[in-house]
């Protein structure tokens, strides 16, 4: 182990590591600012670059590129409304209400400071694990993998800004698109009305680029005015995005709960890595004392999503490095990369090549820091764009829209379907449904359905009496009792 | 004389008609080419020509590496452009779809993953919409040999355990027909064994971590992926399918060789490997001109048995067996064609049913 970490540093530490990371950040964070690109379509657009490069190398960047992405689209997310990639979604809700009261800079430096600790925090908890790797994704089996979905579905109540009906509404609605495309178990297409495209069902892209997006570039083109309300002046000042690092530092009990569920969603192969930053956003809602000011400018509701979409990075690297199992969808990317550099990951990859395992931990850690002085240090001008007048960023950002839908996969269906989708967000935002709740149904929804009939057919009825499933079980009864609970104890309070 | 004479008047008026009719059609067979000059046409074709290489999985994947590796050597060969154009959507049939439908002119070939193709025809998968036995072959890059393996946590150690175990045996799965499950499928039916598949994981990795976990018995897998399971030492090698050992695993048993199987038995397991054999494969649409099909089966055996591809597919770790064009057809007609209905109709059922 010791000698896997000394060659680690040193391969971490070599001037063309430095060189290949530095170069990399900022395209990360450009990919995840640009809310057209998300992480998939940038890690896509850059794997032909890596050809040739040398084996670690060509893996830091990738590696390092998407570590940034998720702080990147944190900006996009409180400037436009947009988030940068699906996972900044949760941040749009808080992040953009405190970009309309003219505190941009005030949730900006709090979103990259969470998204750096959070990063950090992802890192130290993967160094820890290599060493034991394979017990722990052993442990976590089809059983405990339903019941994080599971738990996933019930905080979505939560995530609404209003009502939690509403939430489980959207949510709902989330899970009956997931349910389009082939089923996972019987292979049975549903709701495909002979038509090719809806044979995989729909995408993650065109539907998180839809519901965000569109709205708002409807919004930017009917008003023709900037974000920020003219009235409110924008503050970008340094003593602003002080102010949200302190926020931090302030709420570190936060970001350590949310870095941690950040993490643990991240090892966890059957859940997509996406989920995180809504579980610790919706877990964040429960657990502070303020729940009733999410949603409307918290600065909590930016913190705890931004740390856990950052934390999952590193966990998400566990299932892929030791199992050649990818954690999330940009890992099995990632996974293509290494075949064609070739290397094999898998289980005899870590005892061979711990060192990359520890090297790549590194570059994660030092991208992440980079990337947050990077932003910061550029705050007051990115900021700048919620002055531009409507009728100028509205088309700007369909362009990038478009772009970004088609990039995926090139069809032109994806782009169609971002305006059908569109036209749903733009109607769940006007009705006060969280779109977010929707995307953390979309995403749930298929694993949910898969993981039970699995174990259901590999242990019978009595699955979820092993020890790790009691525990979730017992979240999840948290989870539905507590949001009770207040409201019983605030209408005791009232009358 | 006159007699003659009216019957030569009347074979004279015929007779132009006939020398007409000869001389047309002595101007015809000429300007048809002869078979040289259409294979000189066929290459006069290609040369500048873009050829399109479809792959119906997304880059990264092992059909995507073939096709980048076959594409230069088949660059040259043929004077052509070869693009790797990758359509990932249903598991390869949407590419599929549209490859069958593509002009049958030569310059869109496919990379196909000819055994689920096969099984998704047999057993009329919702959105399969080719016809592999009206499809041009050109040749087949890979077909690799199947292990079956149990986890170290399992308790079935050799056939007699499986034929004996009071309780139905686990099997892990991605999905339905996708080359693991109707393994599976297959051996339970010839064994005569209870057996449960349990599909829903995510592909062959999460399928073989749930049997290294002990949530499933066991799997069956290519030879290459279980060698590296193998190494591990998570896993116990029961046996290899087929009439022969794999070549990675030689001191592996047959499954023909631990059991004797009746005729009927043996018959499921030599279905599954007619199919199985059709494996990796260039496959073109219907109706292709026979000159530049020729052309297209000559380059493509170039290819494979080049001497700088093979040593580059060995560097990588790839696997080659080369079959011919004619072959891979005859195989593809076993599978489809050449069922009757009962066993047809049996093979779905134990595909599709029995053991889920």
């Amino acid at each position: 182990m010791l000698e896997g970490a000394i060659s680690a540093l040193s391969m971490a530490a070599s001037p063309g590591t430095l060189w290949v990371v530095l170069l990399a950040v900022p395209i990360g964070l450009i990919v995840g600012i640009l809310p057209g690109l998300g992480g998939l379509s940038g890690l896509a657009l850059v794997i032909p670059l890596i050809y040739g490069m040398e084996p670690f190398q060509g893996l830091a960047f990738l590696v390092a590129l998407h570590a940034v992405v998720y702080t990147g689209g944190s900006v996009s997310a409180i400037l436009l409304g947009i988030p940068g990639a699906a996972a900044n979604a949760a941040t749009v809700a808080d992040g953009f209400a405190l970009s309309r009261q003219g505190r941009a800079g005030y949730a900006i430096g709090a979103a990259l400071t969470a998204s750096a600790v959070g990063g950090l925090i992802g890192v130290v908890v993967l160094v820890f694990l290599l060493p034991v790797l394979r017990p722990v994704v052993e442990a976590f089996g089809s059983p405990e993998t339903f019941f994080l979905s599971l738990l996933g579905i019930v905080l979505i109540g939560a995530v609404n800004e209003g009502r939690p009906v509403k939430g489980l509404i959207a949510g709902g609605l989330g899970i009956f698109i997931a349910c389009f495309g082939y089923q996972g178990i019987t292979g049975v297409p549903r709701f495909w009305m002979g038509v090719d495209y809806l044979l995989d069902g729909f995408r993650l892209v065109p539907l998180g680029l839809g519901l965000f997006a569109v709205p708002e570039i409807l919004s930017l083109l009917t008003s023709g005015r900037s974000i920020a309300s003219d009235k409110a002046a924008v503050d970008v000042s340094h003593r602003e995005v002080r102010a949200g690092m302190v926020a931090v530092w302030q709420s570190r009990g936060l970001v350590i709960r949310s870095s941690v569920i950040g993490v643990v969603v991240g090892i966890i192969p059957g859940i997509g890595g996406e989920t995180a930053p809504f579980v610790a956003y919706a877990a964040g809602k429960h657990t502070t004392r303020r729940a009733e000011t999410f949603g409307s400018g918290a600065i909590d509701g930016v913190i705890a999503p931004e740390s856990g979409n950052n934390a999952k990075e590193g966990g998400a690297l566990v299932p892929t490095l030791s199992f050649g199992i990818p954690g999330s969808a940009a890992m099995s990317l990632l996974l293509g990369a290494f075949l064609i550099l070739g290397l094999e990951p898998g289980p005899a990859f870590l005892k061979e090549h711990l060192d990359i395992g520890l090297g790549l931990a590194i570059v994660i850690a030092f991208a992440n820091v980079i990337a947050a002085l990077l932003t910061l240090a550029a705050t007051s001008h990115l900021a700048l764009v919620t002055r531009l007048h409507g009728h100028v960023l509205a088309p700007l950002l369909l362009v990038l829209v478009v772009l970004g839908a088609y990039a995926g996969h090139h069809q032109m269906m994806d782009v169609v379907f971002v305006f059908i989708f569109g036209a749903l967000g733009f109607v769940m935002r006007e009705f006060g449904f969280s779109r977010a709740a929707l995307m953390l149904g979309f995403v749930l929804g298929g694993p949910l359905e898969t993981y039970l009939h699995i174990s259901l057919n590999a242990y019978g009825p009595f699955f979820f009496t092993r020890p790790i499933s009691l525990g979730l079980a017992a979240l999840i009864l948290l989870g539905l009792i507590v949001p009770l609970l207040r409201d019983l104890r605030r209408r005791a309070a009232d009358g | 004389m006159r007699p003659q004479l009216r019957r030569s008047d009347a074979s004279r008026r015929r007779r132009p008609v006939i020398r007409w009719l000869a001389a047309a059609a002595a101007c015809l067979a000429l300007s048809l080419p002869t078979p040289s000059q259409a294979a000189e046409n066929a290459t006069a074709f290609f040369k500048g020509k873009t050829v399109h290489l479809v792959v119906g999985y997304g880059a990264g994947g092992g059909f995507d590496t073939y096709a980048r590796m076959i594409a230069p050597y088949l660059e040259k060969r043929l004077g052509a452009t070869i693009v790797v154009d990758n359509r990932p959507g249903a598991g390869g049939v949407v590419a599929l779809n549209q490859v069958y439908l593509a002009a049958p002119d030569g310059l869109t070939i496919m990379l196909v993953n000819g055994v689920g193709a096969v099984l998704g025809q047999l057993t009329e998968s919702a959105g399969v919409r080719y016809d592999l036995t009206k499809m041009s072959w050109i040749g087949r890059v890979a077909s690799e040999d199947r292990i079956l393996f149990f986890g170290q946590k399992s308790p079935y150690r050799s056939i007699e355990d499986l034929r004996s175990s009071n309780r139905p045996i686990k099997f892990a799965a991605g999905g339905k027909i996708n080359s693991i499950s109707d393994s599976e499928a297959i051996i339970c039916k010839s064994l005569h064994i209870e057996c449960k598949i349990i599909i829903g994981y995510k592909g062959s990795k999460g399928a073989a971590l749930a049997v290294l976990r002990g949530e499933a018995d066991g799997m069956v897998l290519t030879a290459s992926s279980t060698r590296r399971y193998a190494d591990d030492g998570g896993i116990r090698v029961l046996a290899a399918l087929g009439r022969k050992r794999a070549d990675v695993f030689p001191d592996v048993p047959t499954l023909f060789e631990l059991a004797d199987l009746t005729a009927e038995e043996a018959w499921w397991i030599d279905m599954h490997e007619t199919i199985r054999t059709v494996g990796r494969s260039v496959v073109a649409p219907p109706a292709v001109p026979a000159a530049r099909l020729a052309l297209l089966r000559d380059a493509f055996t170039g290819v494979i048995d080049d001497p700088d591809f093979k040593a580059e597919a060995k560097a990588r770790k790839r696997e080659l067996h080369p079959l011919a064009a004619e072959r891979i057809h005859e195989f593809v007609l076993d599978s489809l064609d050449r069922l009757t209905d009962d066993q047809r109709n049996a093979l779905r059922k134990v595909l599709l049913e029995t053991y889920y």
